[in-house]
């Protein structure tokens, strides 16, 4: 009984030194991620939304000629 | 198909970053600086699609060999367009022909696509935008990539969206999709020196997928009887889309326009211009595209004046495919109908020279079948 208990604990510290071998990779991930401005702003929909109504102001959609008709 | 909104068109879905594409960075396709949080600045000489001009550089990294025909794919160079023009332009004399030369770049060659404008985003001739957050799509939707320029005709009749008449049998009942016929074979391979896509070898075949038609011995006396003397197309498509006139310009504001004439649902059958081993029909479908020889006369007067090289009723693989087609419900439907037949009455003054090779003289017509 007292082997088993022995076993169980060493299995219980094992597995967490090897959790915590991973948590620097996972972070680096996150690092790199927000380390880009461009996917902070283009994974941000609620930032893309305000970016928008601002580039409108700057650069007006681009307009299609009223001449144009017919079926293209 | 309803335009993205300006913020959708850019989103770039966060799943897509656990992708093997998503593990490039940003700046290695598209240029800019990822580290200004000023977004105009570090937009600074950004590449929207780095798919073209130079695919090799950008996809040729991996997909070296789809990359290498890819650029010199239909979609990518539109190169029947030009051949098509040059035969019909004016050649004497080099300024016309710069002239005509600049107007079919401005005008024709905006809707050419790019592997990104099918496997990423609209095409810039739909106005662009990502079909899924920049996800890669191997096999694109049909109802947004191939629709957003094959929509006027094509993709109408495949769907059923022409009033009166029913939605292609392959879409109908086999839910088939463009992909399914039109493979990535056929969407990469090289076209160089092809004047016409009926000439690309990898284009569809309907026997591929029917091969008892065109065997010795088909299954059914109907096609025993017309093997390889009409196109498939003859007895099993309804009416084609056809547009009559068009002419390109630029307005005041310096937006170019286009202003096309009337468009009407036909089916005519001509005879075949350009028999070969894998079209020896005598009779083919035929399509009257938007070709007028006033096309380019607000750049340039006379611009065309070879116009009537190449026939304006052109051969046609209507997408309207049916079993039992008006045509074919009886053999007299057909035979000794001559109004489904293009003739000498149905052109317009100028354009008989340019068909003359199309149009099915009387004698021509089939004549009616009397013991049916």
């Amino acid at each position: 009984m007292k082997k088993v208990k022995v076993l169980v604990f060493g299995s219980f510290i094992l597995s967490s030194l090897f959790l915590m071998s991973l948590t620097p990779i996972v972070s680096f991930a996150r690092t790199t991620t927000s380390d880009s401005e461009c996917i902070n702003c283009h994974t941000n929909l609620k930032k893309l939304i305000r970016l928008s109504w601002e580039i409108e102001k700057i650069r007006p959609k681009p307009a299609e000629s009223a001449e144009t008709s017919g079926e293209g | 198909m309803a335009p993205l909104e300006p913020y959708e068109k850019i989103y770039v879905n966060p799943s897509f970053l656990k992708t093997p594409h998503g593990e490039i960075r940003c700046e290695t396709c598209h240029n800019g600086n990822p580290r200004d949080p000023d977004w105009q600045t570090a937009h600074t000489n950004i590449v929207k699609d780095p798919t073209f001009p130079e695919a090799d550089k950008s996809c040729g990294e991996c997909h070296e060999d789809i990359a290498a025909t890819a650029a010199s794919s239909l979609h990518y160079t539109l190169a029947p367009f030009s051949s098509i023009i040059k035969k019909r332009a004016n050649k004497k004399d080099e300024e016309v022909f710069n002239k005509v030369c600049l107007a079919k770049d401005k005008h024709c060659n905006a809707c050419h696509s790019s592997c990104g404008q099918c496997h990423v985003s609209r095409p810039d001739y739909a106005k662009g935008g990502f079909l899924a957050g920049h996800l890669f799509q191997k096999k694109p939707c049909m109802d947004t990539t191939c629709s957003s320029c094959h929509g006027g005709r094509v993709y109408g009749e495949f769907t059923g969206l022409n009033d009166g008449y029913p939605a292609d049998v392959h879409y109908e009942k086999e839910e088939m999709t463009c992909m399914d016929c039109h493979t990535g074979k056929e969407m990469h391979a090289d076209a160089t020196g092809v004047s016409s896509r009926f000439d690309l070898p990898e284009r569809p075949e309907c026997e591929k997928c029917h091969p008892n038609v065109l065997s010795e011995k088909p299954e059914t006396r109907s096609h025993s009887i017309h093997r390889e003397k009409v196109a498939c197309q003859v007895c099993h498509a309804v009416a084609n889309k056809n547009c009559f006139g068009c002419h390109v310009g630029t307005d005041k504001k310096g937006l170019t326009f286009y202003k096309s004439g009337e468009t009407k649902m036909l089916f005519k059958i001509g005879l075949n211009p350009d028999k070969t081993k894998k079209k020896p029909y005598n009779y083919v479908v035929l399509r009257h595209p938007p070709a007028d020889p006033g096309l380019f006369d607000f750049y340039v007067k006379n611009g065309l004046t070879d116009f009537d090289k190449l026939p304006t009723w052109k051969l046609d693989t209507p997408h309207s495919i049916q079993r039992i087609t008006p045509q074919n419900k009886t053999c007299n439907n057909c035979h000794g109908n001559a109004a489904l037949f293009l003739q000498e009455k149905d052109v317009t003054g100028w354009e008989r020279k340019a068909n003359a090779k199309v149009i099915v003289p009387a004698g021509k017509i089939p004549k009616p079948v009397s013991n049916h």
